[in-house]
This record gives C-alpha cells, structure tokens and sequence, in this order.
C-alpha cells in the first residue's frame, strides 16, 4: 500500500453506512407465529379469516406449565377479521396484532362451507402466490372453521398438529395445498377435500368429504363414500374392514395393510372403458366366528367376504360419484389422457358429459397376509373350533 | 433525499477511485484514463437511474431489436399456456 | 498476457459447471415448462447442443489463435475496427449478464426471504464480494469455488433427491403428447444457459493443461445437462403440470420435503446453496468482463476495474429490467435469441471466416 493511513479513514467513513438498519430482521418475539389459517364467507361477498396464533408462554417459577390458568390464556388464540379478500382481512388482522404475522409454519388451512360453495380458487392463488406459505399445509373444509382453530389441543402444542399428526397417523395422504392445486388445475378439474368437526372443544375429527368441480362445491360424500374413494384413490391405508362370515355367522375384523390400485383404460369402438383394480393385503384383527384360520379354505372363505365388501363400497362410491355427482375425483381424466392423448384431445371440452358414461369394472384382489398372534379363534376349546 | 443519494454514490466512486489510483503506478497514464473513464459511466449510470428511473434498458433496446421474434415466442407460448385463468367466467 | 495466474482443465470445469447452471436450476424448469409443457426434460437434451457447440468453437478457435481469447482474436480476425467493435458488443453482453444474474439473485432473495429490504443493499453487498474475489484474479476464483462448490453440490443433490417421497411418475405421460415442436421450443429457454458456455473462450488460454480444454469442456456441458435433466424431472415429478404457476418450482419442491413432520423447511439451505453458485457465477462473468475490458483496450492490468466495473454492473442490474415479471419475460422470449447469437451464432461465423481467411497455411501460421 502506497500510503498508510488510507484504509482505516476508508473503514470509518464506511461502518456508518452499515448502521443504517437491517430491514428484515426477525426476531421470535416479534412475530405472530400462525398454526392455522381458516378462510370462510361472510356477508355481502366478504371475507372472513381465522388465524391460530402460538402463544409463546413463559414458564413460572416452580416448573408448573403455564396450561393450569384459567380461561382465555390457552395455548393458542384464536383471532379472525372480515374484508374483501383474504389479504384484505389479514392485513387488518395485522394491525391488531402487534407483532408480525408470520406463515412459515402453518400447517393447516380450514375453509368453511359457504367459502367453498362461493369457489375457493382465488383463495388457492393467493395460498400459493405467499412467499411464506408452505404447499405442504393440509386442507380441510368445515362448517366452522372457526371452531376448529378456537380448538385447544390437550396433548400437542396446537390443534393445527394434532390435525397432522392424525393425518400422519392414518397414513394417507389427506389433501395439501400441491395436491389441491394440482386436482383443481388437472384434466378433469375436480377436487376432494376432507371435512373436519369439532366434536367437543378438544377434540377435532375428520369424517367425511366435499367434492369440488371448477373450485367449486357440488356436493358432499359421507364417510362410507369417502373411504371408497380412499380405496380407489390408493389412499386406504391402515383401515379396519367389518366382515359378515355367512359360515360362521359371525363378524370378523380385518386390517388393510396394504393396498394397490391399477386403472386399465380402454376404447373400444367409441366406448370408454375402465377396469379398476384394486388388490389388497390384509391382517386379521379379530376373529368373532368359530373357524380356524388354519384351514385355507377358511382363509379364502374371509377373503372373499372382503372382496365382496370392498366390491360393494366401490359401487356404492361409483354411483354417488359417477352419476349423482357426475365429478371425475378417480383420476379417470389423467388415465385416459394419459393412454389415449388424441381421444382425450376431442373429448377434453365435454369431459363433465363423457364421464358419467364411462363403463366401469371394477376387480378386486384381497390376500389375507397374516392372522395376527393366534392361529385359531383364542378363548375357546379347542373342540369347538371348527377345523374343516 | 435525491440530494443524499447522489452524494453516497459519488462519496462511494470517489473511494473506489481514490482506492484504485494508488494502485496503479503513476507512469501509466492510460491506465490512470481507463480507470476515471469507467467511473464516470458508473456515476453517469447511476445519476440517470436516479433521476429518469423509468428509463427503458437494455432489454427493452433488446426486444425492440428481436421484436418479430419476440412475438414468435409469445404468441405460441400463449396458445399452450394451460393456466392463465383456469376458470372463465370468474369465481367470486 | 495480463493474466498470469494459471488454472487446470479441472478446475476450468468446475467453475463453469457451477458458474452456468446455477441461476438455470432457480428459474429455468418454469419457462422451460411454460412452452414444452409435460417434455421439458427433452428440452435440456436438446438445448444442451448449443454448449457442445459452443465450446467446440471456442476450442476450434483457441487452436487458431493459442493463448488468445475472443476479445484477442477477433480484431485479427475481422480487421481492427470490426474485430473492436465485435468485442465491444461481447463485453456489453457479458456485462449485461453479471446485471441480470444479479438481478435474478435479488428478485429471489427479496421476493422470499427480505422483502422489506431495499435491493441496491441485496445487489450492492453480494456485487461487492465478487468484486473483491476477481480482484485476486483467476486462480482466487477457482480456489474458491474448488473450496465451496463439491460440498455445496453434494448438500443440493442429496437435497434434491429427499423430494422422491412426492414423486408422482405418472405426470411424465403422455410424452411427445403435441409432438416434438413444444419441446423443441421450449429448448430455446435452457438455450440460454447453455449458450453462455462460449465463456470457456476467456479460460482456454489460461489452462496449464490446454490439450485436457475441450475434453473437460464437454464433461461440463454434460453434467450442466444431467443437472437440469434431474431437475426439471424432479419439477415435474413433484408439481406435475402444476410446475407451471411456481416461479421457483425447484425451490418450493425443497420446501415442500417434510420426514416425520421433522425434517423439513429446508428452504434456508437451499438460500445458502444457491447464494454460493450466484456468487461463483458472479465472480466467472465479472472476471471476464473485466478481463476483457482491460484486454480491449491493450491495459496492463485489469486488477484495479473489478470495482468500478462492479458499480456499473449493480447499477446495470436495477437498470436492466423494471420489474421481476418483466425479468422473466426477457428471460422466456428475449434472452432466448440474444444469448445463442451472440454466444453461438457469432462465434460460428468468426470461425468460419478465420478457418477461410487461413486456408492454405501451413499448421501453427495465421494471418495477422
């Protein structure tokens, strides 16, 4: 260096232009840390939002929780404001809130009926415009989706991961915001979303499902119709299935432990064709009935009632879906698209007329893998088991 | 605070340059010419960006340039874009 | 010769590997997918034969011209003022390019993580450690990228390959559903990537081992097309035909990874993944923007306009597109001519002139 002396006057008269201020500084309590977000209706074409907010609490001297006071100070707080859109309200939602609304943690989207009924993609775009929010985030529909974010979770930190981890737990994919987006924008542009109740003030429970067409509401399936469509949609894991045993006359309980499902498109002289296969392993829960599961012809006696039972929910599901409903939620779109591009060119336009059209076989395949720890029906004598 | 501004940049070039001088050796005269030459497009630059922010760069001279072409591309992208509004006829 | 660092194939390979596909792994898969649709992985296949060519041209050259770049050659060439004004054009060019690279940092960084701050600070600061690092000349900037990128790559691919737990195969079908021609014109957005490949004409003459160039030069375009290959596959297989309305579809398919409601929010990573490749491919185009300005204009050293450059370069990056959505439409329809011409349409027609103007002459002559 040529001269001493320049570079610490350059550090001084540079350092203060560091000091100017760090614009996007986050710090923990600053922010209002969103577990849920509830999107529903309200008058006059209005918005109302529902946020869940974490409530950071400190804990007291003496190592008690904080979860013994009284009402009002729970673990989350449930807040909500009305405007035109979704961001309308969140931004006056932001000026009651003094610190940050934060999305990077939102693990739930509830949207109310009404909300549904009115089209729910502008509230899909702005889902996936945020920067912060994660695709990740389940959806449900509810009746209230306020009640279901006011819901303080006894055991968890929040309702939203109680929410997940019952998700988690059944092992199926319950829609998120990519699966949505991606239904709603697919060839047959469709939707299903879970529906949600509270059942008391702790307690949330997944029962049922709405189905969408062009974002919109077009009806609602009952939990029977739903796990149909789980079935068919290779969503069904860990089930329990009832079974009658006309030989043994009485109920037998197996578990779906796996499940497989394979659409066979065809068009055969103009006629769309589907084949639906659907080929399950089970085990056996419980066995009420007398016969002995050593026995393989007792074995492919519960199959079979499986089969049939599982036959039959899917043609209970396929006339609600397929010609009451008339929305393509199987994917029938996608797979025919898929093996016939060119057909599926002429028909895309009027897909809503074909579908209902389609014929569809549905095959089903149950293998009973394992019996469980007993081999025989336990707590009865063994003279009373039936061996052949 | 336009003031403010054209004073950090020049205080800012003026450092750079000052910075820089030292380091080429003071025979080389056409260094020394290319060095103050570069500055004063950077400080020109940057006067003109504060003061005409909505001036058109060189993308727009680009497209201006490839505008046959340009269309070409936007056309046809257009025609296979699958989303743009997914649902005419509008939702709310 | 002003630079006197020397650098090996290897490293050539790895500065350009990173140096090209980084901005291409955040932006490309949705332009690409905007045209091709469903076949945008064919899109990299096929784009990936302007990097062949290109550094094929840039080494057909080099043999013309040993030790000499295009700034170099081309007054020799063309003659003096239209060989001048070719290099002018390429120096703008690739100063245009460290703008829009940072720029394309900047819309990333402070559309996601700092929106509130101002993005002369975003482009200022990471402007400024580039200029500091091509300052020290090549072998600083090979050094650097030899320390960063082998741990950065194996955290982004090992990243990358999380995402299979949303892989959904099927949206790969119907391939070639409108026929080739989406893809084809699709292809013209990695294009751009692969294009800036003729970079390699700056490096060729500083390789300590010139006979391994063109070899090395290869595997970098072919691994710059696995790269995208993977990638783009990977948009599709997460997002389907969804991929379309993500800005940054690789980017919310990391986010999109959850173990165990455990392992996940991998978006800071990702951040720090891609800050070092912008970074790397700053140092690569603003080293050779400065380089060839001092070369242009017969300097001695080219040391000291790696600052000033910089300052005109950050400038240039606000200047250069009004607004992010602008941004991505150059990138879909305007880059998508500019780069490939001048990066390999050019260079094809000064070889042919070179190759036509030498004919004749012995091995190792030229004309001057």
């Amino acid at each position: 260096m040529t001269r001493k002396g320049i570079r610490p006057i350059h550090c001084l008269i540079l350092l203060p232009l560091l000091l100017v201020g760090c614009w996007d500084r986050q710090e923990l309590n600053h922010l209002a840390i969103i577990s849920a977000l509830g999107i529903e209706q309200a008058q006059d074409g209005k918005i109302t939002v529902f946020t869940q907010e974490i409530t950071p609490r400190t804990l007291k001297g003496g190592g008690m929780g904080a979860t013994s006071e009284g009402g009002g100070g729970g673990k989350t707080l449930l807040r909500s404001e009305t405007g035109e859109t979704v961001p309308d309200a969140l931004f006056k939602l932001q000026k009651k809130v003094g610190r940050r609304l934060f999305w990077g943690h939102t693990m739930l989207v509830v949207f109310g009926e009404r909300a549904v009924r009115q089209g729910i993609q502008p509230q899909i775009d702005f889902l996936i415009r945020h920067p912060q929010m994660r695709l990740r985030a389940n959806v449900f529909i509810s009746e209230d989706p306020g009640a279901i974010l006011g819901i303080q979770a006894p055991v968890e930190s929040t309702a939203a991961r109680t929410i997940r981890n019952m998700v988690d737990l059944r092992r199926r994919k319950a829609m998120d915001i990519n699966q949505l987006a991606q239904m709603m924008a697919g060839d047959a542009q469709t939707a299903i979303i879970p529906y949600i109740q509270p059942v008391d003030k702790t307690i949330p429970y997944i029962h049922g499902s709405a189905i969408l067409k062009k974002g919109k509401w077009v009806g609602k399936l009952n939990q029977e119709i739903t796990e149909g469509v789980l079935w068919h949609r290779n969503e069904m894991k860990n089930g329990v299935i009832s079974l009658k045993i006309p030989e043994g006359r009485r109920d037998m309980g197996i578990r779906v432990v796996n499940s497989q499902v394979d659409m066979i498109p065809k068009i055969e002289q103009g006629e769309w064709r589907m084949t639906v296969r659907i080929h399950a392993e089970d085990d056996i829960e419980v066995n009420e009935t007398d016969l002995s599961m050593r026995n393989p012809r007792f074995v492919r006696m519960v199959e079979e009632a499986a089969e049939k039972e599982i036959y039959t929910l899917a043609q209970k599901m396929l006339q609600k879906v397929q010609h009451d409903l008339k929305a393509d939620i199987l994917g029938f779109a996608e797979t025919f698209h898929r093996r016939y591009p060119r057909e599926w060119e002429q028909v895309k336009d009027r897909w809503d007329q074909v579908f209902p059209r389609v014929k569809v076989k549905v095959q089903v395949k149950v293998d009973v893998e394992r019996v469980g720890m007993t081999n025989r029906p336990a707590g009865l004598p063994m003279e009373k088991v039936k061996k052949k | 605070m336009k003031g403010m501004i054209l004073l950090g940049i020049t205080l800012i070039l003026l450092l750079i340059g000052r910075y820089e001088w030292w380091m080429i050796h003071s025979g080389r005269r056409k260094e020394r010419a290319a060095l103050i030459v570069l500055l004063a497009l950077g400080w020109g630059l940057a006067v003109l960006l504060l003061y005409f922010p909505e001036l058109p760069g060189p993308t727009w001279l680009l497209e201006k340039m490839l505008s046959p072409l340009v269309r070409w591309m936007e056309g046809e992208g257009r025609a296979l874009l699958v989303l743009g509004d997914p649902y005419p006829g509008g939702t709310m | 010769m002003i630079e006197r660092g020397r650098i090996s194939s290897g490293q050539m390979a790895l500065i350009l590997f990173a140096g090209i596909s980084t901005t291409g792994t955040l932006v490309s898969p949705n332009m690409t997918g905007w045209y091709a649709g469903r076949d945008l992985w064919l899109s990299v296949l096929w784009a990936s034969l302007y990097g062949f060519v290109a550094v094929g041209l840039a080494f057909r050259l080099h043999r013309i011209y040993p030790g000499e770049n295009i700034i170099q050659y081309s007054p020799r060439i063309l003659g003096t003022f239209p060989g001048k004004a070719l290099g002018l054009l390429f120096l703008v060019s690739y100063l245009v390019l460290v703008g829009i690279t940072l720029r394309e940092y900047a819309e990333f960084v402070k559309g996601i993580f700092l929106p509130q701050t101002p993005m002369t600070v975003i482009v200022g600061s990471m402007m400024l450690v580039s200029a500091f690092a091509v300052k020290g000349g090549v072998e600083v900037i090979v050094r650097v990228t030899q320390a960063l990128l082998p741990a950065a790559l194996l955290i982004f691919l090992v990243t990358l390959c999380l995402t299979v737990q949303s892989w959904d195969v099927q949206h790969l079908f119907p391939i070639l559903e409108k026929g080739i021609g989406p893809s084809l014109k699709g292809s013209m957005v990695p294009g751009i990537w692969f294009s800036e490949f003729f970079v390699i004409t700056f490096l060729l003459p500083l390789l300590a081992d010139p006979s391994k160039g063109l070899r090395r030069g290869l595997i970098a375009v072919t691994s710059v097309a696995l790269l995208f290959l993977y990638i783009n596959l990977i948009c599709l297989f997460v997002f389907g035909m969804e991929y379309l309305v993500m800005v940054y579809p690789l980017f919310e398919a990391t986010r999109y990874i959850s173990y165990a409601q455990f392992f996940e929010h991998l978006d800071a990573i990702m951040l720090m993944l891609w800050m070092t490749g912008i970074f790397i491919k700053l140092c690569l185009v603003h080293y050779v923007v400065v380089l060839g300005t001092s070369q242009w204009l017969n300097l001695s050293d080219y040391q000291p306009y790696s600052l000033p450059m910089a300052f005109l370069a950050a400038g240039l990056s606000l200047w250069v597109v009004p607004s992010s959505q602008e941004l991505y439409r150059a990138i879909s329809t305007i880059f998508p001519f500019s780069f490939p011409g001048t990066n390999v349409l050019i260079p094809l027609l000064l070889w042919l002139i070179a190759e036509w103007r030498n004919r004749g002459l012995q091995k190792g002559e030229v004309v001057q």
